[in-house]
């Protein structure tokens, strides 16, 4: 099952409330969301909450069908506490939706049990000095999800490579596929990845990926 | 407008939400907004917004999503502004 994520850092300068376009919410979100947002006691994290679970979606949805294009209206979110669902024409999407005070991420997938994933980022960066820094974050992220994925293969990080396909990042072990579905995603501060472990087994690796 | 104009007025709207300085020092209309200026989506969303205010025109969902390159987008408003 392909999974999605994304993740918001909520102190990043061009996402707060001041600095985001007047029109932005009436381009981004469709009337029904527009509608949580103005009941929300909670608006900037709510704002992004949607984003993220409709970036997220359509991560997953570009697995299943390569020309979608991420038009956000069209990843119509029902959002539900911690939970939300994703309706697109391709589908739906369930998306777990974790936040602290600094972030918010959204992990996308068709399947039922929610994926894995790590987070990991520097809270006491200041945000503007992070913006500048964030040619560094794409290898950050590699970084972090090999670390999290040679830990539930027993192998050294080293022997995870992850490469990009059509701008949809994949795991390699030796020059060939690891079972796994993957995901990256990072802003401001924050990295993050999430991954589906297929039921593919390789040998010489330990299968039991849950 | 010439395109000349227009291209650069879009590298300054564009200027304020890219990731990469060093790419945009050698921009052209083949740098890539999101790939190469490591610009976010959800900034796209602004940009395009801003695109619409300082042109004077609109900007449809799909033409939006159809703005990949800095060509693509100096393309997309020269064809909707006066010459």
């Amino acid at each position: 099952m392909p999974v999605g994520n994304d993740i918001v850092d909520l102190r990043h300068p061009l996402c707060q409330p001041a600095a985001i376009h007047p029109r932005f919410d009436i381009r981004a979100f469709t009337t029904r969301e527009i509608g949580l947002l103005a009941a929300s006691a909670q608006v900037h994290r709510t704002r992004w909450s949607l984003w993220a679970a409709k970036e997220s979606a359509f991560k997953a949805a570009r697995k299943l069908d390569p020309q979608v294009r991420f038009l956000p209206r069209d990843f119509a979110v029902h959002l539900s506490g911690k939970r939300a669902e994703v309706v697109h024409r391709l589908g739906r999407f369930r998306v777990w939706l974790d936040h602290a005070d600094q972030w918010v991420h959204a992990l996308a997938s068709q399947a039922g049990e929610k994926p894995g994933f790590r987070i990991a980022g520097d809270p006491s960066a200041s945000s503007g000095a992070a913006r500048t820094a964030e040619e560094g974050f794409s290898e950050r992220v590699r970084e972090l999800a090999r670390i999290a994925l040679s830990a539930l293969l027993n192998i050294a990080p080293i022997e995870v490579r992850i490469v990009s396909e059509d701008r949809i990042p994949r795991a390699q072990r030796r020059g060939q596929p690891l079972p796994f579905d993957l995901s990256l995603s990072h802003d401001g501060r924050f990295v993050s990845c999430a991954w589906e472990a297929s039921r593919v087994c390789i040998p010489g690796l330990v299968c039991s990926l849950s | 407008m010439t395109r000349e104009e227009i291209f650069t007025k879009v590298v300054e709207i564009v200027r304020p939400f890219v990731k990469n300085q060093e790419a945009l020092d050698s921009v052209d209309e083949n740098t890539n907004i999101l790939q190469d200026l490591k610009v976010n989506s959800a900034r796209l969303v602004d940009i395009i917004l801003d695109f619409e205010d300082a042109f004077n025109i609109e900007v449809e969902d799909e033409d939006a999503d159809a703005v990949n390159t800095v060509g693509d987008a100096v393309g997309l408003i020269a064809a909707k502004v006066p010459s």
